[in-house]
């Protein structure tokens, strides 16, 4: 049997296993470095810190890989490591104080302008102000092209779980807009 | 609170995806990290590593410690049977030189000496020794 005729995360291990390491490294490079940086982005937002955590991560990926016991899928094991890293790095830095920043930007919502041209941005920033655990799915399912499955593994959620909180989440921020004033959507337009 | 209906969710949607563009990475992003892979050492791999180190270690110092307890039982056999070999070749001839009564102090001497020569060169032994209150105050 030939790498190529295997899957994604089998040529990885394999070519791992056969000493490959520089062919395995790009593999696994190819196929989840984005993915790693978009789920750091997700937990963390600012895009400096994504990066440092998303490095820390697949450095941490690549040296733990021939520890890798196969007991679950390799991108489960990868996307927890992902998650230990980001809430590590969350924890490290008191997320409640940025969070605070970010509701103190968000109690000036009376000033969002929806004439204005930063629609995008100031619905990001509504999001933003979001619980974690409306906020996490709903930016993952947009940053993974709206897959629930794909959210759903890269939070360690189930699926059921990842299909209701972004529901209610829209439903949060449709009642803020409404309580804004915003609920219109000809306004937005 | 639900949406009223289903067009308001289709906006909502719109304006979410529009505000929530799936982020590219930043470009050098494998430069960095490779240069980064082949500088820094992981702390779990550095613990890892150090713990390994460590188990050696005392894997060595226990198979040391076993070899330095054989080695001292059979110092302590060697010793006890070449004493007696030495006691029972050497009393006939201090009984015949020096009378009976010499035929017991030397062992006790020998044996003073002995446990002398003990504390001298075992520590613990001189602090077990150290520590009996011979006068019982």
């Amino acid at each position: 049997m030939t790498v190529e005729s295997l899957s994604a995360d089998e040529a990885i291990l394999a070519l791992r296993a056969q000493g490959r390491l520089d062919d395995a490294l790009v593999r696994l490079l190819d196929s989840y470095e984005a993915r790693v940086y978009r789920l750091c982005r997700a937990f963390l937002r600012d895009p400096t810190w994504a990066e440092d955590v998303a490095q820390q991560s697949l450095i941490r990926i690549w040296k733990g890989l021939p520890g890798f016991d196969g007991r679950s899928a390799l991108s489960t094991w990868i996307y927890t490591i992902v998650r230990n890293r980001c809430n590590t790095a969350l924890r490290a830095r008191r997320e409640g104080d940025a969070a605070d920043d970010v509701l103190a930007e968000l109690a000036d919502e009376q000033s969002i302008d929806p004439a204005s041209s930063d629609t995008a941005q100031h619905m990001a920033r509504l999001v933003d102000g979001l619980p974690e655990k409306y906020r996490l799915p709903v930016v993952l399912y947009y940053f993974e092209d709206e897959s629930v499955s794909a959210v759903a593994e890269r939070l360690g959620w189930p699926e059921g779980t990842v299909k209701t909180n972004p529901s209610r989440a829209r439903a949060e921020l449709h009642a803020r807009l409404k309580a804004m004033g915003l609920g219109e959507w000809t306004l937005w337009n | 609170m639900e949406l009223n209906n289903g067009a308001d969710e289709t906006t909502l949607s719109t304006h979410l995806r529009a505000a929530l563009p799936a982020p590219t990475l930043p470009a050098g992003f494998r430069s960095r990290l490779l240069t980064r892979m082949a500088t820094t050492e992981d702390p779990a791999q550095a613990r890892m590593a150090l713990e390994q180190d460590w188990q050696k270690a005392q894997a060595a110092l226990r198979r040391q410690s076993v070899h330095l307890r054989w080695q001292t039982l059979l110092w302590l056999l060697g010793g006890a049977f070449a004493a007696g070999a030495l006691t029972v070749a050497i009393m006939p001839w201090v009984a015949g030189h020096y009378g009976a009564h010499w035929a017991r102090w030397v062992p006790m001497a020998v044996a003073g000496f002995g446990l002398l020569a003990s504390w001298v060169g075992d520590p613990r032994l001189r602090r077990y020794l150290g520590n009996i209150n011979f006068f019982g105050a």
